[in-house]
């Protein structure tokens, strides 16, 4: 039991170990991509070294910096609170998209197609929505069954034609966004909703759109919040209660781990692949439908030729957050914290920093055996001597994981 | 008289620079490692590249020596992708991690450094600062001394459109890599560190080092790929908006063909054939141009079609796909 707990605790910090690393790349980037010309914007900067802390603390304190007086700090206080609010409006379809590629990495599917998925549920709520004028929770269930359709494709390919699922997630994802283009220019009710010819369509109307619930009074007005971030926690639950406390979610990760045991022990894997993508596709679905239904400037819908971006930024949240459905709402948070924090880092560095933090916490926390290995080493030993002279079988608790994170 | 040299030009083109970088993605997985970092690879590849040409073009060396200047300027892109695979081949072979993650860090890191890079460099040179690497020069295309009214006739389209000096290089790597993959020891050695890396150690070979050639050739070409995908689509690169999914296609024609080379350049024609026939489609008369639909249908379902044709051909052809047994799955020397 105290190796478990100690292993852990050992998880978190080398989590926290990786964070700092990407951190302090971080701060070596804005260092050298310091440019005198766009700091002159900002007064304080008086050169590199100072301009590089200046962004530093923008990241980290969602755009705040130092008070001077009381009226400062309460101005300033008021802007904290309207960024808090637009974390959780970043976070809420991240925290879903992570989620879908999560529950594909449990089963040992690698979801790539969370794009096409969180595209298609995007408009079946836009229909819902729009057209046909039904409340917010009606839609958000009608993207559920669209993305778990669009998803059950390539679950079915591997299930029954032996087709890898990357490969089908990939091309769905296109085929997805093509689809969903030609549906938006025959369908004239949708250029109606706001016709221009871009085609591009806004959602209004209360019962419409996500209820507000009166959260932008406890982010300064800030009406981008709405139930649809308790939707996604809820459903992050749901997923944590499915996957470690259901015979389904057990038989899940059996497949995951070993296929061939699992056939041995009468698991039908065909049907788990396929329920695990229809899941997946489901969650990356409900992603879609809140993005689009929080109704501000976020619920335009734009016929494009670029693949949905959030799709993708699913599997570094799934990844950070260890492709645990509790985890995955802190990286889902977290990420979208950084993406705020890069917001307000114009004019004077580029957002593109962000990414550059994702990517190296995301490579060093590919790492995280070494550095969990590092820390328990000699503890561990000890431990599992001790271990090992009641149950001579007893695993050792430090094992690699083929795919997703670390074991429960 | 220009649309069915065009075609198959452009096919041609399309599918040479998709083979490349699936014999890369095919090199790595069949020593055993999965690189899903093949985009953002792509992407370092074309920056640098591209940089390159900018930067002989303003030390008038390009003016000078134009295809060497090329050349050197692919041979960089090369090297640019093979050291930054370098990366991923150090996480998952050394640390032993999961290499979809480190894969993917590769993706995300890629655009947004090269984009930091190009853009503090551009930033130099004009206040603009602006993010698209240029290499429109005239000195860049391969003429090879053909004459204006020979390039528009038939053979000259058909040959000599979007040519660069990549697009023979291409058919050399492809000829090459098969070779190198089936008839020389390196090759079945590679293969072997795929299937059952412990009896290739038994048998002496050098698993590490075999699986840090195979990344390092995927970089390689991976890079090269990047600098010919900029070639043929743009007139210049811009990292911020990457080779457009290129690399993940890539990747899906390698699952496609099968990790051989022969079936891989099938794939990438199939592909690239039906890329090509949505291009030109508004040009041939006997397919359907769906004008009674709403504008942009017919666009939008030519553009689907090489990914619809994709995933037929392979629901009829994958019962016998099979991965090479080991891939993805760190080497551990105690493993049985």
């Amino acid at each position: 039991m105290k190796t478990k707990t100690l292993t852990k605790l050992s998880s978190i910090v080398a989590t926290l170990l990786c964070i700092v690393i990407g951190l302090i790349l971080a701060f070596v980037v804005l260092l050298v991509t310091y440019s005198a010309t766009k700091s002159s914007s900002v007064s304080a900067i008086t050169g590199r070294f100072s301009s590089a802390s200046w962004g530093m603390k923008k990241i980290l304190s969602l755009g705040l910096s130092n008070p001077s007086s009381y009226s400062e700090y309460l101005r300033r206080f008021t802007t904290l609170k309207y960024n808090i609010g637009q974390v959780l409006y970043y976070a809420m379809p991240l925290i879903m998209t992570g989620l879908s590629v999560a529950f594909a990495f449990k089963t040992g599917l690698f979801n790539i197609g969370a794009s096409g998925q969180y595209l298609f549920g995007g408009i079946a709520a836009i229909i819902c929505a729009g057209m046909l004028h039904l409340p917010w929770y009606v839609s958000i269930f009608a993207a559920l069954i669209a993305g778990a359709i669009w998803g059950a494709i390539p679950g079915l390919f591997k299930a029954y034609l032996n087709i890898n699922e990357v490969i089908t997630c990939i091309m769905t994802n296109w085929i997805g966004l093509y689809l969903v283009n030609i549906f938006v220019y025959n369908t004239p009710a949708i250029q109606s909703l706001g016709a221009d010819s871009s085609r591009t369509l806004t959602l209004t109307g209360d019962g419409i759109i996500l209820s507000r619930l009166n959260l932008a009074s406890l982010f300064a007005g800030n009406d981008n919040v709405s139930v649809g971030i308790i939707v996604a926690i809820v459903f992050a639950i749901v997923v944590w209660v499915i996957l470690y406390k259901t015979t389904f979610g057990y038989e899940l990760k059996a497949c995951g781990l070993n296929k061939n045991a699992a056939k041995y022990a009468g698991i039908n894997d065909k049907k788990n692949i396929i329920l695990s993508m229809v899941v997946a596709g489901a969650l990356a679905g409900v992603g879609g439908a809140l993005y689009y239904l929080t109704g501000n400037n976020g619920a335009v819908y734009k016929t494009e030729e670029v693949l949905q971006q959030a799709g993708f930024d699913g599997i570094s949240v799934a990844l950070l957050g260890g492709s645990n459905p509790i985890g995955v709402i802190f990286s889902g948070l977290f990420i979208a914290f950084l993406k705020v924090g890069g917001d307000n880092l114009q004019p004077v560095y580029n957002t593109e920093i962000v990414s550059v933090i994702t990517s190296t916490i995301i490579y060093f926390s590919a790492f995280s055996l070494f550095f969990r290995n590092l820390i328990l080493k000699g503890r561990v030993k000890r431990d599992l001597a001790i271990s090992n002279q009641s149950n001579i079988l007893n695993k050792p608790p430090v094992i690699a994981d083929i795919k997703g994170g670390e074991k429960q | 008289m220009t649309l069915l040299p065009g075609l198959i030009n452009s096919t041609l083109l399309y599918a040479l620079c998709l083979v490349v970088v699936a014999l890369g993605g095919m090199f790595t997985e069949r020593s055993g490692t999965i690189n899903i970092g093949l985009e953002g690879t792509m992407i370092v590849g074309a920056t640098f590249g591209a940089l390159t040409i900018r930067a002989f073009n303003m030390n008038g060396f390009g003016e000078v020596a134009g295809q060497w200047a090329v050349l050197i300027a692919v041979l960089v892109a090369a090297l640019s992708g093979c050291i930054y695979s370098m990366l991923l081949a150090f996480a998952s072979i050394h640390m032993k991690a999961d290499q979809t993650i480190g894969g993917t860090a590769l993706n995300i890191f890629a655009p947004a450094f090269c984009y930091l890079l190009v853009s503090s460099i551009q930033s130099e040179f004009s206040s603009a600062g602006s993010t698209t690497v240029l290499f429109n020069y005239d000195w860049v295309t391969f003429n090879l001394g053909f004459s204006e009214e020979f390039r528009n006739s038939f053979f000259g389209i058909l040959l000599f459109k979007g040519f660069a000096i990549t697009t023979p290089i291409a058919i050399l790597i492809w000829i090459i890599s098969t070779i190198v993959l089936y008839k020389t020891r390196f090759g079945l050695r590679l293969m072997s560190c795929g299937e059952h890396p412990q009896a290739a150690a038994s048998a002496g070979i050098g698993v590490y080092t075999t699986r840090y050639i195979g990344v390092g050739l995927s970089g390689l070409l991976a890079g090269f790929g990047g600098i010919m995908w900029a070639f043929i689509a743009t007139s210049g690169v811009a990292p911020g908006a990457g080779v457009a999914g290129f690399g993940f296609l890539a990747l899906a024609v390698m699952i496609f063909g099968n990790w051989k080379p022969q079936n891989i350049l099938g794939a990438a024609l199939i592909f690239a054939f039906f890329n090509a026939l949505g291009k030109y489609s508004s040009g041939i008369d006997f397919l359907p141009s769906f004008s009674n639909l709403a504008q942009g249908t017919g666009d939008s379902i030519y553009k689907m079609l090489p990914y619809i044709v994709t995933l037929v051909v392979l629901a009829f052809t994958s019962k016998k796909s099979r991965a090479p047994k080991m891939e993805g799955i760190p080497y551990d020397k105690g493993a049985r």
